[in-house]
């Protein structure tokens, strides 16, 4: 196997890895990134509790 | 600078107005998130897998590191593959050990200095801190003029003094978005990036193909580099020291050593993510490299079968100019020429808001590490949350100024990816060795730490204008051989490898601290 032979089965290997990978991680990222902002929304409203917890007893 | 008619059309610059309207309005809207420092430094450490993925690989996978593998795929051809391979295998077997990453993120550190000063102690911290925003704020000194050679190579505005008015509107543009929107902004425009750049790479591939052939893209290589076009062993190319540096540079360092990826790490929502995350990110890391290089050793094909190209990249006897603003400019000159009315614009927005989230996370980066482990220690811990934020957004605006200066001041006689390489290594040839036996080693003590860190000054001996000035040719001379950046960088480390090991046994510390080995997962 020539140098040449090498690096053309690596690059063949790494374009069908990447674009398979680009679809998975484009679906699955959309789900993760609505789940980060609730929990951060979830943190940012205990946070306000936590800072105010006569108001909250009211 | 080649006079070349861009396809680059209004419709393009209509599709880039939108695109980075959208993006910095994202990052106005998502401030509302932020309640707290860990929420806008690691985004309150809730990343999951793929989005994790999606940020790491948007943050390496920027415009300049596309600039750079596509300048080094121009000057070496194939063998510069060596590098991306380096990278992908590296990552993928930190992933699988789970070395350095994984005890970092048990320790819940935000910060590698913060890691410092849990092992080291507190003076360690800080001393590690200033080193690694220095060698952090110099090592992206030149991103402003990448990022402003791209557009203009690719728009066809050949002025020189548009290059100017593009690096100030760009760093305006991140500074407002980072400044505001931190770690969560940086998260989503990572994400939006990462789509655009990964289809919008494939494509530009298959066009460069498509345009030039297969054949013609070997022979030119062969033609140009010769043999040492395709082996990186052969010395008239990369060489086996290079190599050695690239598996530590652009292998280890790059995923476990480096401040902005190890804070993807620390943003991960435990131990399994992290462990996820690098094993799949091993393929980032390797496209990174990868795609870039084989569009610059296209470029490489296009300018050489074109006179008017040949005779400005390349020399009379045929080889690559030796101009590093030049050869930068290789790749957006090539995909203004090959690219469809349409897809350049998408491609020109993509590049564009990955040199904004390269750099609102390096920003960001080096803010939170002056903050958090130079300004909160020295305060005594006794810094509030608001004036925390306040003074990360000071530091954010600070060293956007600096770079704005620095990437007009500074000449740039390597390729880019070298002066990267050598100034970060200020930073990461101290940093792996406190990792490695900070982690790993009971023994290691704090004067061990000290020496170490000190010695990646060393490092800068590497960088042309500084080894010229100190007379390192006469160096050069006695040996007989050249002192190329690689050999610096590995001298250095090795340096720090010896100090810390020698300063540990002859300065024990007194109580040594617990290893993060050996806690308890959470």
């Amino acid at each position: 196997m020539t140098w040449l032979d090498f690096w053309t089965v690596l690059l063949v290997l790494t374009l069908a890895l990447f674009s398979v990978l680009a679809v998975v991680v484009a679906i699955g990222g959309f789900f993760d990134i609505r789940r980060m902002l609730r929990t951060l929304a979830k943190n940012a409203e205990n946070a306000q509790t936590d800072a105010n917890p006569r108001e909250d007893a009211k | 600078m080649l006079n070349l008619e861009s396809n680059f059309t209004w419709l393009d610059w209509g599709i880039v107005a939108v695109y980075l309207s959208v993006t910095v309005m994202i990052g106005i809207y998502v401030n509302r998130y932020i309640g707290n420092m860990a929420d806008y430094v690691v985004a309150g450490r809730s990343l999951g897998t793929f989005i994790a993925v999606a940020t790491m690989t948007g943050t390496e996978l920027g415009l300049v590191t596309v600039m750079y593998a596509a300048q080094k795929g121009f000057t070496g051809g194939f063998a510069a593959f060596h590098i991306g391979l380096a990278a992908g295998v590296v990552s993928l077997i930190v992933g699988l050990t789970e070395f350095i990453v994984v005890p970092l993120r048990r320790m819940r550190v935000m910060t590698i200095p913060e890691f410092y000063g849990k092992r080291f102690g507190n003076g360690v911290r800080v001393y590690g801190a200033l080193l690694l925003a220095g060698a952090g704020i110099l090592n992206m000194g030149m991103f402003l003029k990448a990022g402003a050679i791209f557009v203009t190579a690719l728009t066809g505005l050949n002025d020189p003094f548009y290059v100017q008015i593009v690096m100030t509107v760009l760093i305006v543009l991140v500074l407002v978005y980072t400044i505001l929107g931190g770690m969560v902004s940086v998260v989503i425009t990572d994400y939006i990036q990462f789509i655009v750049l990964s289809f919008g790479m494939l494509l530009a591939c298959w066009f460069a193909v498509k345009r030039l052939g297969w054949d013609a893209i070997t022979e030119t290589v062969s033609s140009v580099h010769g043999h040492a076009g395709f082996s990186p062993l052969d010395g008239e190319g990369f060489g086996p020291s290079y190599i050695v540096w690239m598996l530590f540079v652009a292998g280890l360092v790059s995923c476990a050593v480096w401040q902005t990826a190890v804070m993807r790490s620390c943003a991960a929502e435990n131990e399994q993510v992290v462990r996820r995350m690098y094993v799949w990110s091993s393929i980032g890391f390797l496209v990174r490299f990868l795609l870039p290089q084989f569009l610059g050793i296209c470029a490489l094909a296009y300018f050489w079968q074109t006179s008017e190209g040949r005779a400005v990249m390349f020399t009379p006897e045929g080889l690559p100019i030796d101009d590093a603003e030049l050869t930068m400019a290789a790749l957006p000159l090539f995909l203004s020429q090959v690219l469809p009315v349409g897809l350049i614009g998408v491609i020109g927005a993509g590049m564009l808001a990955a040199f904004m989230s390269t750099h609102d996370s390096y920003l960001l980066c080096w803010a939170s590490v002056l903050v958090e482990d130079v300004a909160g220690p020295l305060s005594g811990g006794r810094l509030s949350t608001k004036a925390r934020l306040v003074l990360a957004r000071l530091f954010i605006f600070l060293i956007g100024m600096f770079l704005l200066v620095w990437s007009l001041w500074y000449p740039l006689e390597q390729d880019l990816w070298d002066y990267m390489a050598v100034t970060g290594a200020i930073y990461f040839i101290g940093a792996t060795a406190l990792l490695v036996c900070g982690i790993y080693w009971q023994r290691a003590s704090r004067a061990g730490a000290y020496l170490a860190l000190t010695s990646g000054l060393l490092a800068v001996l590497g960088l042309d204008p500084i080894k010229n000035a100190v007379g390192l040719d006469r160096l050069e001379a006695l040996l007989g051989f050249n002192l190329s950046e690689a050999h610096v960088g590995l001298f250095a480390t090795a340096t720090a490898m010896v100090l810390m090991v020698v300063g540990s046994l002859l300065l024990p510390d007194r109580c040594p601290s617990e290893l993060p080995t050996q806690e308890t997962a959470t």
